[in-house]
């Protein structure tokens, strides 16, 4: 199962602010204690990735070590020390601290990387019309339970491949019912229907073409049909 | 009855499309899953045919053989709390037969007085409300703003309009009210205040241009048979006859505005049914006008006096396939719970009963088939209907009234019947309905030639009842009885200081995660009108959480907390009163 955000989604990154630490002289002053070591840097910056990446850490602190985690741990001298940069082609939470020789550990580093689910392109329609199919910013599905406006996505679950969603059945209905027209210009059946399919679109142009041509031939049919029984009609009186 | 030779995105919302081909579809309704398994147990309500205990002695009048299509036409009911007591009173409109009319007989309608423990009481000749026309149906609305019910009754002929005078009389005042000008063949004249000056309008639809010097022959023509049996003529191959709006003057008179308007119906479509509601939802009365066997209008309100029909854009016109139906008795209701007022019609023999699912934004589908309403429908001639929550759980039924046209329809041998049952419909709060009349009441299997069709709670049970007028013999009464598990609540409105009926009015009940919304509307049905209280099933919930009152001409009322099991009145700005009655 997959937790997608709707809307444009940022990595996170937690820096825990620096602190140099600072005393005061004084001849009776104990020794200061020790400066804390610089935190880990992460290039890139943490984020939101369309391809797998390699993060280098690196660190400001003279012979500083650094550990790692990957899963979100925080980190100790006993966690994986830092050789070479770390490559991910899933998400992955990086946790780093910088170890040195007369200095304190460093406070923690973490960095949220993502691989983005496929981009996708938005349109946007609103009822009352000043939008209609408007393309917007692309937006890219992440894969995050955080945040609201969810879509539940269940991996394990696969259909047919189909072009989107919501709308692939009218889309393709309107080709369809233009095909038939276009073979039989008179069938207003198709007219109505097709006028139905662009209302569900929002086209209300061809809406009102489709229903003008809808009425002009369906007249004609019930006069033509009106004729036919009034010829095959004994008296001969037409109906209305 | 004619029949057929053959944010501001919040409605909206964001519409995405994904990948690059795909386009945005406002999907308010998903399919709805297929119908229960028949194996699955449903909650279902209990209708009692109460007729005979009530006392009521009414008998429609109906020539045998029904030559003539005015014969036809006639029964509407209306249910009107004439003496404000609380309680609606019952008034069954009647006609002659041509032969009748003809020798000047007169057709007695009647006024029946709820006595509020299970019985009535013939006060027709005390109110003066017996013989006011050839009489097809009836609509309640308060044209002088005085807080009485009055009363309008549509004939074969113009209206009829009775001033309430709040005595137990009614005065005929149709003459000095200028709507003696009215002489078509009125139908389903309503009340509605489309131009907000809070004076309540009236729209009457017309039906046939019927000359009864020039009476068309019984199977006279190809237009005259029905499965080559010789039948009445009509409507097809008669004339239409034109619709009316008349503009209440505040003064007790009114001016016809139709052609202003843009209502006329130059087309002189055989109109039958009209409902006045906000479908726009911009704060102005729309108007819906079913045509028999001809599009249906749906008239936007500009909001300066002009009309737009809009029908057939909005796909509400005709079915589905392009094809005008016979539409006759007019529903409107929420039955999704969606906050949406969708339109169930009825139809003739051999089309089918119609849903159009409102999809917000004057949009509609035609979901007849899908929502499982079509099917049961297509043997039967439909006229009254209604969406009423039989069981009070929360969720709107459908209910609708059947009868044939022709008595010579069984010389036909197509398997159709003259008297024909009565259809319930089932909410199955998926967006589909299941046909459970069987299941419901043996009642509704008696055949019999039905007509108009009204709800309302008879006798304050906390259920709503049905009253059913006959075109041929007495009515039938039938008593609900619903899941006693489940619970309800009431409302009387009264607009404040005019539209003292409190037209249009709607309330939105809140209750967990469900919404209901309910409207309270002059006429409808087929040529009926319901009660005026609004009632909610509310199902197992304890507490309604919120109660929204949106009244057309003023600002929202919002209470909290709301008990069921009551009645409760509010006065517009005031404050909910607790209202039960005293037994």
């Amino acid at each position: 199962m997959r937790t997608i955000p709707l809307g444009v989604s940022f990595a996170l990154l937690t820096l825990v602010g620096c602190s140099s630490g600072s005393g005061s002289g004084g001849t009776t002053t104990p020794p200061p204690p020790p400066p804390v070591a610089a935190s880990p840097t992460f290039a890139p910056t943490p984020g939101l990735f369309t391809t797998g990446q390699s993060v280098t850490l690196a660190d400001t602190t003279t012979g500083a070590t650094i550990h790692y985690t990957i899963d979100g741990s925080t980190p100790t001298t006993t966690s994986t020390t830092y050789t070479a940069p770390i490559p991910f082609t899933a998400d992955v939470t990086i946790t780093a601290i910088a170890v040195a020789t007369d200095y304190t550990t460093s406070p923690t580093t973490q960095g949220l990387y993502q691989i983005a689910g496929p981009t996708v392109s938005v349109v946007q329609s609103t009822h009352d019309q000043t939008q209609l199919m408007a393309a917007q910013a692309a937006t890219l599905f992440t894969d995050t339970t955080a945040g609201t406006n969810n879509v539940i996505v269940d991996e394990a679950q696969t259909y047919q491949t189909i072009e989107g969603f919501g709308a692939a059945f009218t889309d393709s209905a309107a080709p369809l019912l233009e095909q038939v027209i276009a073979a039989d210009p008179s069938n207003y059946l198709a007219h109505f229907r097709l006028s139905t399919v662009y209302r569900k679109l929002h086209r209300p142009d061809d809406v009102k073409r489709e229903l003008d041509a809808y009425t002009r031939y369906k007249d004609m049919h019930e006069k033509l049909t009106s004729i036919y029984k009034t010829l095959d009609s004994p008296d001969k009186t037409p109906g209305k | 009855m004619r029949h057929l030779l053959h944010p501001t995105l919040t409605l909206a919302g964001l519409l995405l499309g994904v990948l690059t081909c795909a386009s945005a579809i406002a999907q308010a309704h998903p399919a709805p899953p297929a119908p229960t398994s028949t194996t699955q147990p449903i909650d279902v309500p209990q209708l009692v045919d109460i007729t005979a205990s009530t006392h009521i002695q009414f008998e429609h009048l109906s020539s045998s053989d029904q030559k003539y299509i005015v014969e036809s036409m006639s029964g509407g009911v209306a249910l009107i709390d004439y003496d404000g007591d609380g309680y609606p009173d019952i008034y069954f409109t009647n006609a002659p037969s041509v032969a009748m009319a003809l020798a000047n007989k007169k057709a007695r309608s009647a006024l029946y007085h709820n006595n509020h423990d299970g019985t009535f009481t013939d006060v027709t000749d005390k109110a003066g409300v017996g013989y006011p026309c050839w009489a097809m149906g009836a609509a309640v609305g308060d044209f002088n703003n005085d807080g009485l019910p009055d009363l309008i009754v549509s004939c074969f002929g113009g209206v009829v309009l009775y001033r309430n005078n709040g005595d137990g009389t009614f005065t005929d005042v149709t003459k000095t009210s200028g709507l003696a000008i009215d002489k078509g063949w009125a139908t389903g004249a309503v009340f509605g205040d489309y131009d907000a000056d809070g004076n309540t309008d009236l729209f009457v639809p017309h039906y046939v241009d019927f000359n009864m010097n020039d009476l068309p022959q019984f199977g006279s023509q190809i237009t005259c048979q029905y499965h080559h049996v010789p039948v009445q003529c009509g409507p097809r191959g008669l004339k239409g006859s034109p619709d009316a709006l008349y503009r209440n003057n505040g003064d007790g008179t009114f001016t016809d505005v139709s052609k202003a308007a843009g209502v006329d119906d130059p087309s002189h479509f055989f109109g039958l049914g009209a409902v006045w509601s906000d479908f726009a939802n911009d704060g102005k009365l729309d108007l819906f006008v079913a045509n028999d066997g001809e599009p249906n209008y749906l008239y936007r309100n500009d909001g300066s006096g002009h009309f737009k029909d809009i029908a057939l854009e909005s796909g509400v016109a005709v079915s589905d396939e392009g094809v005008e139906q016979a539409n006759m008795g007019i529903a409107l209701g929420d039955y999704l719970n969606d906050g949406k007022m969708s339109i169930a019609i009825s139809h003739f023999s051999e089309e089918y009963a119609v849903l159009y699912r409102n999809d917000g934004n004057l949009s509609f589908t035609d979901v007849s088939h899908q929502a499982g309403i079509a099917h049961p429908s297509v043997p039967y001639v439909g006229w009254g209907d209604a969406f009423v929550d039989l069981n009070n759980s929360g969720w709107q039924d459908l209910v609708l009234v059947n009868g044939h046209v022709y008595p010579q329809v069984e010389d036909a041998k197509a398997g159709i019947a003259y008297r024909e049952p009565k259809l319930v419909y089932i909410n199955q709060h998926n967006g589909t309905f299941r046909e459970m009349s069987a299941a419901t009441s043996k009642a509704l299997l008696i055949p019999q030639v039905s007509r108009g069709l009204a709800v309302g709670d008879l006798f304050h049970r906390g259920v709503l009842d049905l009253v059913v007028e006959n075109l041929v013999g007495g009515p039938m009464i039938l008593e609900t009885k619903a899941n006693p598990s489940n619970h309800w609540v009431s409302f009387a409105l009264e607009g404040s200081p005019t539209n003292r009926l409190a037209l249009n009015a709607r309330i939105r009940i809140t209750t967990g995660t469900q919404q209901q919304l309910q409207e309270i509307r002059s006429g409808g049905s087929y040529l009926s009108q319901s009660d005026l209280h609004i009632h909610f099933g509310v199902g197992k919930a304890r507490t309604l959480d919120k109660v929204e009152v949106l009244w057309p001409n003023g600002p929202t009322q919002t209470f909290t907390n709301v008990q069921p099991g009551h009645f409760y009145t509010l006065k517009q700005n005031g404050k909910l009163v607790l209202a039960d009655p005293t037994r």
